[in-house]
């Protein structure tokens, strides 16, 4: 039973992340050997036995035996599974039976020779395909190969064997198997066995010594496997690290930067970047500039999806991988390379023909002279870098910019039309102003190659048809010449100036957007009413920059950070870890960055000036990676943010801290007013108890009356005490659950009136309802409660024998209960202060708790009614209620007989 | 004859039982006590009381379990002691088939006329045609009534009402019950009639001084008074 409470490491995300993939996989082990011979099939075999003898269900898929003792003798008790045999060319082949093994389905097969490529007409091409079924099945394999075979490798064992190997296998195959082990032997040992005819039949070895079995050969290829097999080793241990989030404190100051562009061929250049930095033990970018230049070439799809791929080794290897954009290629990576402190650049060598080389140079001659001080790796490719100066490319189809070209042709022929009207009137030379309008106009609207195009063609229009000599080429006014020359100088640079204008223009409105967007955040928090509304609103104004969702995520005093974040975001475990390690240590993480960069969002942590607030997530709607601008962006977003929330999250807290105090201070103030409230009538009744045991008393018959009722009172005293409080605990519970119910208000009144009996009997008591007075909806209890408790204030704190006026009337949509005496009133200034907890007047007579005005005030509040003290100008004070009169309830069912 | 009536006293705290027991037996009554609802209904078949007072905290059984099963033997009155707040037990038991109730505190005065009240209900006085309360006569027969020989013009809603209140003269009516009898069924919930009815017919009464005749109790139901 999963615990889901369970909070997941990154290491355990990450080993679930590839769980995922892998969950039914079979685990894959390579024996990798640098030639035949080496004993590789052996020791497959070896371990083979090995581990049947151990118990473990293996079996034999295939083994090429070569015709070599030793390796027959390997084979001993393992199982084998019969081959496959398949008809070709009318003779009977054999093959790797995969159906079988997979319908055996052992724990683990043998499979000797992963590179093999199958005979036509089997079902896969390449027993590696086999083998991938095979481990999709969930067995095991354990497989031999040899080096030459790995892809990546092949060049280099061209050059150094100058054999072709045309078996090849994917490097990532290899990358992802579990387990690789190098059978290695000395060059000297595998010779001897060659020789000694272990590898090769007698007859073949004098060939196999001279070509292939070369000692330099050999020895060559033996470096490349034990640097291969290391590199594995490497790898898992970068991955180990950053799987931790541990950034280990880089040993050297070397940093490498390696550039690519979209083509496939920058994998090689990727490589090269991990070997050195592996070496160096150092961190490492990769990076791709995509060029925003006016007349450059954009990336299609297929070029950005060349790129991911080409990011996505380059991550597995242990890049921190990077998107610029700019004008200039070259100045954009100079750039990068000096905030970064990039000791050393890989870049690659293009083959660019020599006509392009001459107009522009190239990216990387460029990149050289601008990093004067950085180490630069020229690795020839076979694709080129994108360049600056595609310009040539564009002028000879491009798929962008067709209507461009319209728009200049139509030009062209439009101005040279008017010229031709025009050139009686004004002379041959100021067709050359007219067509630079022309230039200035048609700058706006096409890119900057069309306008060298025309200025270009148009200085060939102007000399053709307008200067002496009309219809040819020549000029014999040699200041014509000289005219016509600095027309065109001054058209291309015009227009590039113009089209620079466009662009800039465009760069400015951008970051003036993002400045604005940060302006507007600042604004926002400083105007935030609460933070939850600023909180939504500043989600709004970052998904208008960048695109795709936001979130802010907070705290909470109450509830543990991973549930919030389960309730708000996702379940998914792999998301949550990556939230989880934002917040705890403060770092950003996720997508586009250099921790845990498998999750589907980035989290900026929102750490305010002294504790941890939360998380700002961030889901991009198209995954790119973000510039460096949008990344401070987004941090900065967040800084202001957390410092704005912490704010407010402490001031709340500062407000619940007084309202504990508060009410710890009304606790203990309920107490010393009880404890001496409820102590007098108890101390009475006791004592009257104890002194009805007196025989004088008792037969005293006065003084037992008497003091019989005193005990009757007491007690009396007691209830209603005991009464208010329970009224006073019912309001003070958050679920005030008013029992109302339709009453009539007279009826109330008097009922009041009648209960309260004896204590009203000092008085004159006068009720007045008005007639027709409609139902209230009433708590009746608590109502009468409130009422008992205004009326007895008014019997206790007014002489004997007066008046006390009991009235209610209706003055609009208000019902009006007024509870009127002729005693002494109460200073104005106490006058608010009579409804007050405990609160007693300066001349109270002893006996009260305060509380019976409060009562009152909270009932008739909670009612949805106001209650307010006067002082009447015929003396004494006066209560008003005042209530609502809501709507009535239905009265048809009234017979009116 | 309500003396030497046989009164069954259920009630879990020992000094209730010991007030009650002394007063009662004062008044003349017969009085048996018991501490538990199990208690209570041996002690049913054993005493064979004429009147139960029931307390509804009881700590074994609840009072509405304890009700139903004396209901299920005998139709003896029972009157329920309740505290303050507890308005839908109340009315619940009162609905449910206890004839009475008491708040605590209560006076034993009270209690004494409740138990009157109980004991004439229970012997079942013939239902005579006409009815004195006091001033106030009623003929059920010609649906007349009348306040010291003066005639009081009720409609026969009003009418109705008040004849209810006095087939239970003394004891308490619940809401629930004028609303079934007068309205029906479905008017059970609407307690408001109930409130503008009353009103009318106290003002009525209320000239002649007699508005007292019907007392409400809030949340419950209301009573006749016995002059």
């Amino acid at each position: 039973m999963e615990d889901f409470a369970k909070r997941l490491t990154p290491e355990e995300a990450l080993k679930l992340a590839s769980a995922a993939e892998h969950k039914t996989r079979g685990k894959l082990k390579i024996f990798i050997g640098y030639a035949p011979g080496v004993g590789k099939s052996y020791s497959m075999l070896n371990e083979g036995n090995r581990r049947f003898q151990r118990g473990e269900e293996i079996v034999l898929g295939y083994v090429e035996i070569h015709g070599r003792q030793d390796t027959e003798k390997q084979i001993g008790n393992l199982e084998v599974i019969p081959r496959k045999k398949i008809h070709y060319s009318g003779k009977i082949l054999e093959e790797m039976d995969a159906e079988a093994i997979i319908k055996r389905h052992p724990t683990t097969v043998l499979v000797d020779e992963i590179a093999h490529t199958n005979v036509p007409g089997s079902k896969n091409k390449k027993r590696y395909e086999d083998v991938k079924e095979i481990l999709a099945a969930g067995i095991n394999v354990i497989t031999t190969l040899n080096v030459q075979h790995l892809e990546s490798l092949n060049d280099i064992i061209k050059q150094i064997t100058g054999v072709t190997v045309r078996e090849t296998i994917p490097d990532g195959f290899v990358e992802k198997a579990d387990e690789v082990v190098a059978v290695d032997i000395t060059v000297d040992a595998l010779l001897n066995r060659l020789k000694r005819g272990d590898v090769y039949k007698k007859e073949k070895i004098p060939d196999a010594l001279r070509n292939f079995f070369r000692e330099g050969n050999l020895n060559a290829l033996r470096e490349i496997t034990l640097r291969q097999t290391a590199q594995e080793v490497d790898e898992e241990l970068e991955e180990y690290m950053k799987s931790h989030g541990i950034r280990e404190s880089w040993q050297t100051t070397e940093r490498i930067m390696v550039c690519i562009s979209p083509s496939a061929n920058a994998k090689r250049l990727i490589r090269r970047g991990a070997l050195i930095a592996r070496r160096y033990r150092c961190e490492w970018f990769v990076v791709a500039v995509e060029s925003n230049v006016v007349y450059a070439e954009k990336w299609s799809p297929k070029d950005k999806e060349d790129l991911e791929n080409n990011f996505t080794l380059a991550k597995q290897l242990g890049a921190a991988t990077v998107i610029l954009s700019g004008r200039s290629i070259s100045d954009e990576l100079a750039k990068f390379a000096k905030e970064k402190n990039i000791s050393q650049i890989v870049i690659g060598h293009s083959e660019k023909s020599p006509f392009q080389s001459i107009f522009t140079g190239s990216t990387t001659s460029r990149l050289l002279s601008e990093t004067k001080n950085i180490a630069i790796h020229v690795i020839p490719t076979g694709g080129e870098l994108a360049n600056d100066d595609h310009w040539m490319k564009m002028l000879f189809g491009s798929d962008l910019t067709v209507s461009d070209f319209w728009k200049t042709l139509l030009m062209i022929l439009a101005v040279s039309g008017l010229n031709y009207f025009l050139v009686p009137f004004l002379g041959y030379q100021a067709v050359g102003f007219i067509f630079l309008l022309a230039v200035l106009v048609l700058s706006m609207f096409v890119s900057f190659i069309y306008i060298v195009l025309f200025a270009i063609l148009s200085s060939l229009i102007w000399n053709f048809f307008f200067i002496q000599p009309i219809g040819t080429f020549v000029i014999h006014n040699p200041a014509d010449l000289i005219m016509s020359i600095f027309y065109v100088i001054t058209a291309i640079v015009t227009g590039y100036l113009t089209s620079k204008i466009r662009r800039d223009e465009k760069l400015l409105a951008l970051r003036e957007a993002r400045t604005d967007t940060m302006h507007r955040i600042t604004s926002i928090i400083a105007s935030a009413k609460d933070r939850h509304t600023c909180s939504l609103e500043i989600e709004r104004e970052i998904s208008v920059i960048l695109p795709g969702k936001c979130k802010v995520i907070v705290k909470s005093e109450k509830v543990g950070f991973e549930n919030i974040l389960r309730q708000t975001i996702t379940s998914d475990e792999k998301e949550l870890s990556v939230a989880m390690w934002s917040y705890e240590k403060g770092g950003v993480a996720g997508w586009s960055t250099e921790t845990l960069s498998f999750a589907g969002a980035m989290y900026l942590p929102l750490k305010g000036p002294s504790e941890n607030i939360g998380v700002l997530l961030y889901r991009p709607e198209h995954y790119r990676k973000l510039s460096p601008d949008e990344n401070i962006f987004l941090i900065a977003s967040a800084n202001q943010l957390a410092i704005y929330l912490e704010r407010e999250i402490l001031r709340e807290r500062s407000i619940e801290a007084e309202e504990l105090k508060k009410s710890e201070t009304l606790y203990r103030t309920i107490l010393d007013s009880v404890s001496h409230e409820v102590k007098t009538p108890v101390t009475s009744i006791l004592g009257i108890a104890s002194a009805l045991e007196d025989e004088n008393i008792i037969n005293d018959k006065n003084k037992k009356v008497d003091l019989l009722q005193e005990l009757s009172d007491s007690a009396d005293r007691l209830n209603r005490i005991v009464s208010n409080l329970l009224d006073m605990s019912r309001l003070a519970s958050d679920v005030l659950a008013l029992r109302k119910d339709w009453q009539d208000i007279g009826e109330v009144i008097n009922l009041c009136v009648q209960h309260l009996g004896s204590k009203l009997s000092k008085h004159n008591v006068q009720i007045e309802i008005e007639e027709g007075l409609p139902l209230t909806m009433l708590d009746f209890a608590l109502f009468e409660s409130a009422l008992s408790n205004i009326i007895i204030n008014a019997a206790t704190y007014t002489p004997e024998g007066t008046k006390l006026n009991i009235s209610a009337s209706r003055e609009m949509e208000q019902l009006i209960i007024r509870v009127a005496d002729a005693g002494p009133g109460v200073n104005e200034e106490e006058l608010p202060l009579i409804f007050d907890k405990f609160y007693r007047t300066k001349d109270a007579p002893a006996g009260g708790t305060g509380l019976g005005l409060a009562i009152a005030k909270a009932v008739i509040e909670a009612h949805g009614g106001k209650i307010e003290a006067f002082n009447r100008n015929e003396g004494g004070l006066e209560i008003k209620i005042t209530l609502p009169i809501g709507q009535q309830p239905d009265m048809t069912e009234i017979k009116n007989d | 004859m309500t003396k030497g009536a046989k009164i069954l006293v259920i009630d879990d705290e020992p000094s209730i039982r010991k007030l009650l027991n002394i007063s009662l037996s004062t008044e003349g009554y017969t009085v048996e006590l018991a501490k538990s609802g199990k208690d209570g209904l041996l002690e049913l078949n054993n005493f064979r009381p004429d009147v139960i007072i029931l307390d509804l905290g009881l700590p074994d059984i609840s009072g509405i379990e304890v009700l139903n099963k004396i209901r299920e033997r005998t139709e003896t009155p029972i009157i329920i002691l309740t505290v303050r707040d507890s308005e839908q037990d109340k009315v619940l038991l009162l609905n449910s088939g206890a004839d009475d109730y008491l708040t605590k505190p209560f006076s034993p005065a009270e209690l004494s006329a409740r138990i009157k009240v109980a004991l004439r209900h229970s012997l079942n006085l013939k239902e005579e045609p006409v009815y004195i309360n006091g001033p106030l006569k009623i003929d059920f027969s010609t649906r007349l009534v009348e306040i010291s020989g003066k005639p009081l013009k009720l409609t026969n809603t009003e009418f109705d009402l008040l004849k209810i209140l006095v087939q239970h003269a003394g004891k308490i009516v619940t809401q629930k019950q004028l609303l079934k009898e007068v309205w029906g069924p479905e008017s059970i919930n609407q307690s408001h009639y109930l409130r503008i009815y009353f009103s009318q017919l106290r003002s009525k009464l209320e000239k002649f001084s007699l508005s007292k005749l019907i007392i409400t109790e809030p949340g419950v139901g209301y009573r006749l008074l016995l002059l």
